[in-house]
């Protein structure tokens, strides 16, 4: 398909403009000074950037060999021992699962559920603009709000959940939703879904507004069914958005963190902290800094790998559809 | 040349943004610094909220202060966040260095090794009741009550008086007869009681006062349990009955969903009789909004009592749980502000000040002229709290944990107990585990 | 990534308005409109519940948390601009999320168009560079960031949020602008440039208008974040200001008891704004996030 999509691709345009623009000789003077200008027109951006994304994080990989609590002037180098402490303890690694859950399962559910409203949405022809807001009005609600609700809507003895159970008479699906540690993991991951899909509707439903109608026509006067019109026609042409989507969920979901705070606090014990949380709570609400920023550290790794190994698969399918 | 008109261009367009930004940033720095500001001859004074009687109560004694014709200067009330962002808060507070003369304090222990605290005067000190305050380990005072919630009186059980009296039972006056009551509750067909682990910190309502016959035997004069942990003297494992206890707690006696339940709904379980008694770890604040939720509802108090019938209660101290007023470093360095800090404190715990934050409905902290105080007891359940304060069997303990790395072993420590009341690990293991996390922590 | 945010251009070509005045009814469109409408009901139940508790006092919520309102008047409304310092709050999210989109607007496009045709290996540096904003959490910068506005007197100043905002939106900006930006036919700019015009003014007169839409679908997202966005202006913004709507209802939340009433009152009213600006803008949404476009 056309849609090239990648989040570690160098751009392909330019070196086609080189190429046409090379044709005469080396890199004349006009292009040198060209070049400089692209570098001011980045400028701008990137002295922001770089003051506000990358040198505060290179600060907090100095402070992740450190002792620092985060208060007192002072602090001590400690070599690797913060990287050591963390990967030896067992609740680094249960917050680890916990991220890959709740990152890749809210990327796969908030994706399939996306990819279902939009194709609802686009059958929709009369008052789509109203259909498309309440669709979109969840993720309206901040995560934070949001949380804050489903805490009470949830809670064991007096949540509307339950109450709605045992009023239909499912006494045996009444659960501690936030307090049951054999659960509470899963329970995230649907509330996380939940507010987190709007942008990823809008932009499979932008996609599908751009499937030329004249192929969904053809494939069904040649006696598709709906199935096959959406598995040989739509799909193939949904790849891009795919990658795009589920990139971006994936990434969102390494960092899910006010939803967490808010529900569980990490808990019941220390269940469901995730490494944003983790992070948080150590570097934080516990005055170790230095451990926190180890902990990023090796977070912000997983992430890279994650998200380069995803992309780069798929990219792969991309290819094939 | 082209290119260099494009590039004034776009150094112009740089400053524009540039500009917007930083009238942006003025604009914002000139409302907000004009919503605290004050001369010289002003202090602040930052206080946690969101419980609104103490909102109120912070007003009514700051205004009543700078109403006196004798001030020394002006306090400006400023209000933080609470919760569980306090630390950070606290923290970004600190890095910006623009500390307040007067602080309601927590996390005592590192702000004190962090240099950014001011020992409190005997001026002040000799104000309150002893056992309202202690020293730190470098023998200076620094933070003392702001409530009469001394120490971890707030530790216990508010219940329902009306049920009691409607089923013929008394609050217990030992540790068996706490069992025994909520077995009888139990045997009603009641559930006797509701607990809140919802968040980290509400963890200790029950175990506090449980643990506390134990941490009273290593009470000294300066250190306790904990340093006697870190001396060799004691050990986690020291715990284990307690731990048995609180399980033994948890499993048979206590509401289903505490895991989840927040420490502010236990006022909704209580008010709906789903619970007979409910854990609280702020006494007479629980009182309150039982009140202001409803009015009619008769709600009483009590200490969870120890085999022998004494009351083991924490004395103020500088510790993980330790809550009350400090003075900042700050404003000692500045001289004026410390003046006018200190002479608030004095008018805080004179009777004056006393009966101010009485009417204001906050109960005011313990002070050495008590007696003349004007008492608000309008409030269901304060008189039990009140009796408490002079009961004989009040036995006030100490429990020092003056390192800085304290917190960070304590949320372990809440989190593993946690884990063990809900079956995740057992309780042998859990004794292990925080032994390692203690000896890690503060020993290592 | 966003996918070949190519040309919704030739996406407009399409007469879609006209087609949908004159389409009829049929079954299948009306079985879409009430699945769709069953599955908001579900999902936003919290919104409903916040909507019916705002009308509600603390005791009858703490009473019965799940309860209906008994009546209906604006009381808590009232409470909330009169008892707290509300409409600063609302007044300085309005002037972080516009200030941070209008100077986002201006550098960001350029920025991206920078790295698209700076050519050869500094394109993919930068592209990566910036991309791998995406990847680290504020977490991880927070402590460096608050000391570093402290030094340059910022902190506690909505111009550290929009500072930090700004950073932060950089990666996900520059991935949809260069996306969109490598459909836009060189060509164009090199007969611009051939009329002499210089690469800024080719930028904003030529490229910057054919960027429109995802301009559009940009601010429309990132408008959202900003609103949103707690955590930041909670760490930011210390008691010397009034904070944003979410940290002014954070303030509400106590360690004691909570102020619910107000809080589920503030939550309606951050929504107002939001529900109104989607509303309004969605169909440019739905044309900027035009995605896989149609060659040929």
């Amino acid at each position: 398909m056309s849609t090239s999509l990648s989040v570690a691709a160098t751009p392909s345009k330019t070196s086609h403009k080189s190429d046409s623009a090379a044709k005469s000789s080396t890199m004349s003077a006009v292009q040198r000074r060209n070049r400089w200008m692209m570098f001011f027109f980045i400028l701008p951006m990137l002295v922001v950037f770089l003051a506000i994304v990358i040198i505060p994080s290179l600060q907090s990989i100095q402070l992740s060999f450190t002792d620092y609590d985060g208060i007192s002037p002072t602090y001590n180098y400690v070599g690797v021992d913060n990287y050591h402490e963390i990967i030896t303890s067992g609740r680094f690694w249960n917050a680890v699962k916990n991220t890959l859950i709740l990152g890749i399962g809210s990327a796969f559910i908030i994706n399939v559920i996306s990819l279902v409203m939009a194709l609802l949405l686009d059958r929709i022809h009369h008052f789509s603009g109203f259909f498309r807001t309440i669709v979109y009005l969840p993720s309206l609600v901040s995560a934070f709000i949001a949380s804050t609700i489903w805490k009470y809507m949830l809670n064991y003895n007096f949540g509307a959940v339950n109450s709605i159970l045992k009023k239909a008479g499912l006494e045996g699906w009444v659960h501690d939703w936030l307090g049951d540690s054999h659960i509470v993991v899963w329970v995230l991951l649907f509330l996380i879904c939940f507010t987190l899909g709007g942008n990823t509707t809008l932009i499979y439903l932008s996609n599908l507004q751009s499937v030329p109608q004249e192929l969904v026509e053809a494939a069904e006067v040649d006696g598709a069914s709906g199935w096959q019109v959406f598995r040989h026609v739509t799909w193939p042409m949904l790849a891009g958005s795919v990658t795009v989507n589920f990139t971006l969920s994936l990434i969102g979901g390494w960092v899910i963190f006010d939803q967490i705070q808010v529900l569980t606090g990490g808990g019941p014990g220390f269940v469901s902290e995730t490494m944003a949380f983790f992070i948080y709570r150590l570097g934080f609400g516990e005055y170790r800094a230095g451990f926190g920023s180890a902990a990023a550290v090796l977070l912000f790794i997983i992430v890279m790998i994650t998200t380069v190994i995803t992309n780069k698969y798929m990219r792969g399918r991309e290819i094939q559809a | 040349m082209l290119s260099t008109k494009s590039f004034n261009r776009l150094t112009k367009g740089v400053a524009v943004v540039a500009a917007l930004a930083s009238t942006v940033g003025l604009a914002a720095c000139g409302s907000s610094r004009a919503a605290t500001a004050g001369g010289k001859d002003s202090a602040r004074f930052l206080y946690a909220t969101g419980d609104e009687t103490w909102n109120a109560t912070v007003k009514a004694i700051v205004d009543a202060y700078n109403k006196l014709p004798n001030k020394v200067g002006t306090v400006v009330a400023e209000p933080i966040p609470s919760g569980s962002d306090y630390a950070t808060a606290m923290k970004t507070m600190d890095a910006t260095g623009n500390w307040p003369a007067i602080v309601d304090m927590r996390d005592t222990v590192t702000y004190i090794e962090a240099g950014k605290l001011a020992p409190i005067p005997q001026e002040v000190t000799s104000l309150v009741d002893d056992d309202a305050y202690s020293a730190y380990k470098d023998g200076n005072v620094y933070l003392t009550p702001s409530t009469a919630n001394n120490g971890e009186l707030g530790f216990g059980i508010v219940y329902n008086k009306q049920y009691f009296k409607d089923n013929n039972l008394s609050v217990p006056t030992t540790w068996d007869e706490f069992i025994k009551l909520m077995q009888t509750i139990k045997a009603k067909g009641q559930t006797p009681l509701a607990t809140a682990a919802g968040e980290v910190w509400p963890s200790g309502q029950l175990w506090k006062p449980i643990a506390s016959e134990t941490f009273a035997k290593h009470s000294a004069k300066d250190g306790g349990f904990w340093a006697d942990v870190k001396d060799g003297k004691a050990q986690v494992a020291d715990l284990k009955d307690d731990l048995t206890k609180l399980k033994d707690i948890i499993d048979n006696y206590t509401l289903k969903g505490w895991q989840s339940t927040l420490d502010a709904q236990t006022t909704t379980l209580l008010v709906n009789n789903q619970a007979v008694m409910a854990t609280t770890s702020s006494g007479l604040g629980r009182l309150r909004d039982i009140n202001k939720v409803k009015p009619d509802f008769d709600a009483g108090y009590f200490l969870i009592p120890d085999s022998e019938g004494n009351f083991n209660v924490l004395k103020n101290s500088v510790g993980d749980s330790s809550q009350g007023l400090a003075i900042s470093k700050q404003a000692k360095d500045n001289g004026k502000q410390y003046d006018i800090a200190v002479d608030f404190l004095k008018y805080y715990y004179s009777v004056d000040g006393a009966n101010v934050i009485e009417k204001s409905g906050t109960m005011s902290p313990q002070i050495k002229d008590s007696s003349k105080v004007t008492r608000n007891t309008e409030i269901p359940g304060s008189t039990d709290y009140y009796a408490l304060l002079d009961s004989p069997k009040l036995k006030w303990y100490v429990n020092e944990t003056p390192w800085k790395t304290f917190s960070t072993f304590n949320t372990f420590f809440r989190q593993s107990r946690i884990a063990m009341q809900d079956n995740q690990s057992s309780i042998d293991d859990t004794i292990a585990k925080v032994q390692a996390e203690f000896d890690k922590d503060i020993k290592g | 990534m966003s996918a070949s945010i190519a040309a919704a251009k030739s996406v407009n070509s399409k007469p879609a308005k006209a087609k949908k005045q004159k389409e009829p009814w049929k079954v299948s469109e009306i079985v879409c409109m009430v699945v769709t409408a069953i599955l908001f009901c579900i999902v936003a139940y919290p919104v409903f519940y916040a909507f019916l508790q705002s009308f509600r006092s603390y005791s009858e919520i703490t009473i019965d948390p799940m309860g209906m309102p008994t009546h209906y008047n604006l009381d808590n409304y009232v409470r909330l601009f009169q008892e707290t310092d509300f409409l600063a709050a609302t007044m300085n999210t309005v002037i972080i999320t516009v200030v941070t989109l209008a100077i986002l607007c201006v550098i960001l496009p350029m920025a991206a168009y920078g790295v698209e045709r700076i050519g050869g290996k500094l394109s993919g540096f930068f592209y990566l560079l910036f991309i791998a904003g995406l990847m680290i959490p504020f977490q991880v910068r927070m402590i460096p960031l608050v000391r570093m506005f402290d030094m340059m007197g910022l902190y506690s100043t909505l111009a550290a949020v929009i500072l930090v905002h700004l950073g932060g939106a950089a990666g996900f900006g520059i991935l949809l602008y260069c996306s969109f930006i490598k459909g836009v036919p060189i060509e164009v700019e090199e007969a611009a440039s051939i009329d002499g015009a210089g690469k800024l003014r080719t930028f904003w007169q030529v490229v910057f208008p054919m960027l429109l839409p995802v301009t559009s679908a940009f601010i429309i997202t990132n408008a959202l974040t900003f609103w949103n966005d707690f955590f930041i202006p909670l760490v930011m913004l210390d008691s010397t200001s009034a904070g944003t709507i979410n940290v002014a209802i954070n303030r509400m939340v106590g360690l004691l008891t909570s102020q619910w009433e107000l809080i589920y009152t503030g939550a309606i009213i951050s929504l107002i704004p939001s529900i109104i600006i989607f509303a309004a803008f969605q169909r440019y949404f739905i044309k900027g996030m035009a995605v896989g476009a149609v060659k040929g």
